[in-house]
């Protein structure tokens, strides 16, 4: 029969098991560091988040020494804010089951992957004005010993305001395209072929 | 799950993750980087299994879902169909024997199928039941028949007409 005949030839792919390292050692072989895509972006969000708090830690330390409390006490709740929303994306990527059937799988995944592309963009959305208005409020401190909204109503003031945050736009487009496309993409695209083909069926 | 009953049922038939991640490597480091990951996801998952699916469904899952989901290190070069037989087996056959070369024209043309038609013919090669594969991979069972019905025939038409 025709049918069988595929599953002959299949057949005589039964590698013998021995010529096979266990599980458990090939397991052990990766050093318990997975190559998977959920395991390298947990690993590149913790890198990140680290970073963010050591920064943050040695900000609070750089503005208790200078008194300033106010905004040594900002620092340290947006922080915490950090640190919450780190644990809640730990606890979204730890919901990823590689036993799952593979459509809900994938589907997650690509979920994943498309909420840590957005969480770039927004992050330099916000962070490139933001550093071009603390630049320019530190700068009007430093020269004039105080902060004036007069200051910030001035044309040349807003334009500087609107080119941050088409610097910001441009910017964030740009590295999304060039960084995590390069990296992320062209896998995510993979898997939304995949996901369409099974919807499909 | 028990120790006892891993060892003794996953080690037992990773000849099965390792046929799949054949079907999923373009070569012998490709097929280390897939059979390695499905080792540790199963090893890691082990006690995540609840008895609620087969045990032979929950190893095809985390096999096929890693190979979809693994970025690969680098673009590497398709290979040649004497690697393909030379990896099949430990002690390499001669490629003259006609089963073999009938083995490395299957891998050949499984490896150009699409993601999900590879999947497909791959549990069906395996001997799975349509609702089994339906489970494994997600989907209703209305079409696996009829999909698997034409990957099949595209195949034997490519290695029978020698394409």
């Amino acid at each position: 029969m025709e049918e069988f005949d595929l599953r002959a030839i299949w057949q005589q792919s039964q590698e013998a098991s021995e010529s096979l390292p266990s599980v458990e050692a090939a397991a052990a072989k990766q050093h318990g560091r997975s190559v998977n895509l959920i395991e390298r972006i947990k690993r590149t969000a913790r890198r990140e988040h680290w970073s963010f708090l050591v920064a943050a830690g040695i900000g609070v330390v750089i503005l208790v020494f200078l008194q300033r409390y106010g905004w040594a006490l900002g620092l340290s709740g947006f922080a915490a804010l950090m640190i919450w929303k780190y644990e809640a994306e730990m606890r979204l990527f730890n919901r990823i089951q590689p036993e799952s059937d593979t459509l809900q799988y994938l589907r997650a995944v690509r979920d994943l992957l498309e909420q840590f592309m957005r969480n770039y963009r927004i992050g330099f959305l916000i962070f490139i004005p933001l550093v071009a208005i603390g630049g320019a409020l530190g700068g009007q401190y430093w020269a004039t010993g105080t902060i004036s909204l007069a200051f910030w109503l001035q044309p040349a003031m807003l334009l500087y305001l609107a080119i941050s945050m088409v610097a910001a736009v441009i910017f964030s487009r740009f590295w999304l395209k060039l960084w995590v496309n390069t990296f992320y993409g062209k896998k995510l695209k993979e898997m939304k072929i995949i996901i369409d083909e099974l919807e499909a069926l | 799950m028990s120790a006892e009953f891993y060892q003794e049922y996953i080690e037992n038939n990773r000849a099965i993750i390792a046929r799949l991640c054949r079907a999923y490597a373009d070569n012998e480091a490709d097929f280390q980087d897939y059979f390695q990951e499905v080792c540790l996801q199963l090893w890691k998952s082990k006690d995540n299994f609840r008895q609620q699916s087969k045990l032979s469904t929950w190893i095809y899952r985390v096999t096929l879902n890693v190979c979809l989901s693994l970025v690969r290190k680098k673009k590497q070069q398709p290979a040649a169909l004497e690697g393909v037989a030379e990896n099949l087996s430990v002690t390499p056959q001669p490629l003259e024997d006609p089963r073999q070369q009938q083995l490395a024209q299957l891998y050949g043309r499984i490896r150009q199928l699409k993601e999900v038609d590879r999947a497909l013919i791959l549990l069906y090669l395996e001997e799975k039941s349509y609702e089994e594969i339906a489970q494994i991979l997600g989907i209703s069972i209305s079409n696996v028949g009829v999909k698997i019905n034409r990957i099949k025939n595209k195949l034997k038409k490519e290695i029978h007409g020698g394409v």
